[in-house]
């Protein structure tokens, strides 16, 4: 089990998502950025749908009330187990009693935190991944306590490899993203399909886990369309010529022009990226 | 043999989007109806999900399991051989119970002045219509209900407000009902005692798109009435008529 003390700005238990429910209007939910989720799953030999810790931009301050074997991937936030300072990609194991707490953020945007055989929070539809309206809440609150799965959430000692995976960088610091050309790119001239993939662009203030504003407009349009479905990585153009990057909370539909569709390992780097990074999209 | 030449796109490396003609019309919501069931019974290896709107249907799949040409093979296959969507079971109809009077209709009065009719007559014409299921997004268990009278199309607020869950809604040539509290641009008219939506329930919605709704006017004492039932589970949702 483990104690929430703080919540940190946005913490949220996130598996794999909620499958076979967009009929009826539901997001898949599930990680932002699914590479480093994966990532730290695999580090603990866990099943890749193990429901794991999503810590956004301010970290969580988090008591283990039993000893555990943990590992933090993706986003760099200065992570500490008592006074003593941890790496990402790396396994350690913790003693009951310990603090886990996050500093300066440092490289990234989210930060998942997995233990071994993954936390269990109650399974809604399906899947353990908190979307407010289907589970009780869509993140962590204060002095909620969660339990893990495996009654030993324990590596046995030794059998825990020394060794750690070196972050990405080009991961975290790569500007122009793959992509696919979305149902409505043709739709648009060829000087405006140019301007939509050489143009670099800035994430806006306005980035959750339903969608990445960005803030630069291109050009208005006037191409209206039937409201069609939309998936997470669909990049929508506003009439106002604002792009619109939807992530895994975003709803099922949308009335936008869908001018590009992202591949996950592109929309797991957009979940890296903080209000002011720079972003551009470069066809696949 | 269907009448609709449809259209089959890659939607990244995992979708396709499969395309009617961009036109909201029930003979086209028949026809995807008539696919969907399709997808429902043939349970095609490798498809995981798929959602639908007005006039196009997306189906995620699992790329290790299949992939884009042999889809779209299997699907123009089924469409060169399918009934016509004439023959398919005519969809249930619903009938969701609204309450149209203060303070469950806040902007009811507005909307009457904006068109210009007296508030029984535009209640009339709300009940009076049979409406379908073009396409369930927005919020889980949200229902675009396309066939609102031509009198009643009204364009939407330029700034969404608070909308309490089980609002009933017009907004453009639609009409709707809100399964939660969320924000919301149409005008609400009134107000639903039932859960439409509730992840604890399998299914957690009952409508599905195709589907046709009827409102039935209650009043604020029968809305009461029914919200405790709907609160204690001894209420579900009904077909019209029944």
């Amino acid at each position: 089990m483990i104690q929430v003390l703080h919540p940190g700005l946005y913490t949220s238990i996130q598996d794999l998502g909620r499958l076979g429910y967009r009929h009826i209007g539901v997001p898949t939910s599930g990680p932002m950025d699914t590479v480093s989720a994966e990532l730290a799953n695999a580090l603990l030999n866990n099943d890749p749908n193990d429901a794991l810790m999503e810590i956004t931009m301010l970290g969580p301050r988090l008591h283990f009330l039993e000893a555990a074997t943990m590992v933090l991937t993706g986003a760099e936030m200065s992570a500490r187990i008592n006074d003593k300072v941890l790496l990402t990609n790396k396994p350690y194991t913790v003693a009951s009693g310990d603090i886990l707490s996050f500093g300066r953020l440092r490289q990234g945007m989210r930060c998942y935190l997995a233990v071994k055989g993954g936390f269990s929070a109650h399974k809604v539809m399906g899947s353990r991944s908190m979307y407010a309206g289907i589970t009780e809440s869509g993140r962590l609150k204060a002095h909620e306590v969660i339990s893990f799965v495996s009654s030993n959430a324990l590596i046995e000692p030794g059998s825990v490899g020394k060794g750690r995976v070196s972050p990405h960088h080009t991961f975290f610091h790569n500007a122009t993203l793959p992509v696919y050309k979305g149902p409505e790119f043709d739709l648009f001239s060829a000087r405006q399909q140019s301007i939509l993939t050489s143009r670099q662009f800035t994430v806006s203030n306005h980035s959750d886990r339903m969608g990445y504003q960005l803030n630069e407009a291109v050009f208005k349009h006037r191409k209206s369309m039937i409201t069609s479905p939309v998936l997470p990585g669909t990049v929508q153009l506003t009439p106002a010529g604002k792009l619109v990057i939807l992530m895994k909370d975003a709803q099922t539909t949308g009335g936008y022009p869908r001018i590009f569709q992202l591949p996950e390992s592109s929309l797991a780097m957009v979940a890296q990226k903080k209000p002011g990074d720079p972003l551009g999209f470069g066809l696949l | 043999m269907s009448a609709y030449q449809l259209t089959y796109q890659a939607y990244g490396a995992g979708a396709v989007l499969v395309g009617w003609p961009a036109k909201i019309a029930p003979e086209i919501l028949d026809d995807i109806r008539c696919f969907i069931s399709f997808l429902k019974e043939a349970s095609v290896p490798g498809i995981l999900e798929w959602n639908s709107s007005y006039c196009s249907v997306l189906i995620v799949f699992n790329p290790m399991k299949t992939n884009y040409q042999a889809l779209i093979t299997l699907l123009k296959t089924y469409r060169s051989v399918s009934q016509d969507s004439s023959e398919i079971v005519p969809p249930p109809c619903w009938e969701i119970p609204v309450c149209y009077e203060p303070p469950y209709a806040i902007d009811l009065p507005d909307v009457a002045k904006e068109i210009g009719m007296d508030i029984q007559s535009l209640i009339s014409l709300h009940t009076g219509t049979e409406y379908r299921v073009y396409g369930i997004g927005f919020l889980p268990g949200f229902l675009y209900l396309g066939g609102l009278p031509t009198s009643l199309h009204l364009p939407r607020k330029t700034m969404p407000i608070a909308v309490p869950k089980g609002a009933v809604a017009i907004g453009g040539q639609q009409t709707g009902v809100y399964p939660k509290d969320a924000p919301g641009g149409w005008h609400v008219i009134g107000q639903t005692p039932l859960t439409l939506f509730n992840s604890k329930e399998s299914p957690p919605c009952q409508v599905a798109v195709g589907d046709a709704v009827r409102f039935r006017e209650i009043d604020s004492q029968q809305y009461k009435t029914l919200h405790k039932q709907v609160e204690q589970g001894a209420y579900p949702l009904k077909k019209y008529g029944q």
